[in-house]
């Protein structure tokens, strides 16, 4: 089992005038063991700090975070692509399974890249692929590992509408196959009620939850992107975010907080 | 109907034979300006390419021409390995831990700054007239440029990249194999392509300061025998032994990097 349990989490780090700025503060959450979480929210409030510490990249924290399982395998796909330059494609996703390739894992990375579309580019270098490829190739390395949690940080943000619908699919079959817990990180409210079970809006300045959404019971799956409920929900999510955009906007023009 | 199939990308084979073609004619327009040089100065001041290298076959007749190439490359080859490991090892430290930075920094600036004739003469004086005082005083010119060029390759470093095998909980061995390293590579070839040119030079002026055998005493000895001839020609051949070793590293070099993205493709 690997829930996730976060009680009264605080992070803060000095800024670049040396004051302590506060990224989140007393954020609590769980997320239930196979449970599908989307973090929303606007640039800055925190998402991408919570995913690091729930990753265990960052230790400099106050608060609780515990998991339902005693060092959970994590996937973790970052922003950007973060593949190492020097390694073809296959090398690539070989790195987050050891480094030194099996028939198996060699098979394995094969029918990866074939399912996010990469067939025929194993041996390519990441600088001969675009940007979207790339991300692809970094999907196809957090997915290879099967991990317990799958932390994504706007997977899907710089591909292409097309190749997007076709990696939600993705996510949602290896979700729903194997009931993994997953977190994921976006801007999109749309592509959050569509792939959530349950959507966190987040506000910035400090970085906190606002607003929670269940949709396990108001969207039944399998959901229809062109289903109209899925429109309204996530103008609803729109409507609870707005405000705290605006609150955002706010901060950076005049640099005060205005809550 | 067309089919686009995925293929790597290759080298053309004409892109090869121009870059062959290139050097070639670097290397030729070396020899043309040596003899245009030898046909203004005249012979007897500028020796031309064929009586240097008659003279050179000479040397080589009379057994003299590889004992001396030889010690002078067993002093460069120690000297180098010496200051390459030691280089390193400081400077991959003072890049990660910024107390040691600071307290190596003078040793740094005053390595830098030194004339480089000190360190050999002080080692002769305390030492000896022998190859430890030599070798020593080289390790001492030398460190300091591995140490800087070392510890800038650690700043530059791409933390993303470590976070990445951080958070895909890869042990530390393989991320020093698969990320530390290779981004370390080009710094260390780098510095070792102008560490090696410079250890060579040093290594000369060292023999002509205080040693018995090796190119730089050979040249010392044409120097008060006049004989131009000879100069040149131990130049000529240690130039042709180093530029090969160097030629050895550029090609490893580009093989090592061909995932990079060729510079005239950006801009």
């Amino acid at each position: 089992m690997a829930g996730i349990r976060i009680h009264n989490l605080n992070k803060s780090f000095p800024d670049h005038r040396g004051r302590v700025k506060t990224v989140l503060e007393n954020l609590s959450l769980e997320v239930r063991d196979g449970e599908f979480v989307v973090l929303l929210g606007p640039s800055g409030c925190g998402k991408s700090t919570l995913l690091n510490i729930l990753c265990g990249l960052d230790h400099r924290y106050s608060g609780q975070v515990e998991f339902g399982t005693q060092k959970p395998t994590v996937g973790y796909v970052f922003q950007e692509a973060r593949l190492l330059p020097w390694l073809t494609v296959r090398q690539n996703i070989h790195f987050a399974q050891g480094g030194t390739p099996s028939p198996t894992t060699t098979a394995q990375v094969t029918d990866w890249l074939d399912r996010v579309g990469l067939g025929g580019y194993y041996d390519y270098y990441p600088n001969q692929l675009s940007i979207g490829m790339q991300h692809r190739v970094a999907l196809a390395r957090a997915l290879i590992l099967d991990p317990q949690i799958l932390l994504l940080d706007e997977p899907f943000s710089s591909l292409d509408e097309i190749t997007a619908m076709k990696m939600r699919g993705e996510v949602l079959d290896l979700w729903k196959q194997q009931q993994r817990t997953v977190v994921l990180v976006t801007h999109n409210p749309l592509e959050a009620v569509y792939l959530a079970d349950r959507v966190l809006v987040m506000a910035a300045n400090p970085g906190r939850i606002v607003a929670e959404l269940a949709l396990a019971q108001r969207l039944p799956r399998p959901r229809d992107p062109e289903d109209k409920r899925l429109w309204e929900i996530s103008r609803e999510a729109v409507r609870l975010l707005s405000p705290h955009l605006h609150q955002n906007v706010s901060q950076e023009n005049d640099g005060t907080i205005r809550r | 109907m067309a089919t686009l199939t995925a293929q790597p990308t290759t080298k053309p084979r004409r892109d090869l034979s121009r870059e062959v073609g290139l050097r070639v004619v670097s290397v030729l327009s070396i020899f043309l300006v040596w003899l245009i040089l030898s046909w203004v100065m005249g012979p007897k001041v500028v020796p031309g390419p064929v009586e240097t290298v008659q003279f050179l076959a000479k040397e080589h007749n009379d057994g003299r021409l590889w004992y001396h190439i030889g010690m002078t490359m067993w002093r460069v080859m120690v000297a180098f390995a010496i200051t390459m490991l030691l280089g390193t090892i400081i400077g991959v430290l003072s890049g990660a831990s910024k107390t040691l930075d600071k307290l190596l920094e003078a040793w740094t600036v005053t390595g830098l700054a030194v004339p480089r004739i000190l360190p050999v003469v002080v080692a002769y004086l305390l030492i000896g007239l022998n190859d430890t005082a030599a070798i020593t005083a080289l390790v001492i010119i030398l460190v300091p440029q591995v140490v800087v060029q070392m510890r800038e390759s650690i700043r530059a470093m791409d933390t993303k990249l470590l976070e990445m095998a951080r958070a895909f909980r890869r042990p530390r061995l393989q991320v020093w194999r698969q990320v530390i390293l290779p981004q370390m590579a080009p710094y260390l070839l780098g510095t070792a392509r102008s560490a090696l040119s410079l250890t060579w030079k040093m290594v000369v002026f060292a023999e002509l300061l205080g040693r018995t055998n090796g190119v730089g005493y050979q040249i010392n000895f044409y120097f008060q025998m006049f004989e131009m001839r000879g100069i040149l020609a131990y130049g000529l051949a240690m130039t042709v032994v180093l530029a090969v070793v160097d030629l050895s590293i550029l090609y490893l070099s580009e093989r090592t990097f061909r995932w990079r993205r060729p510079v005239e493709q950006v801009i």
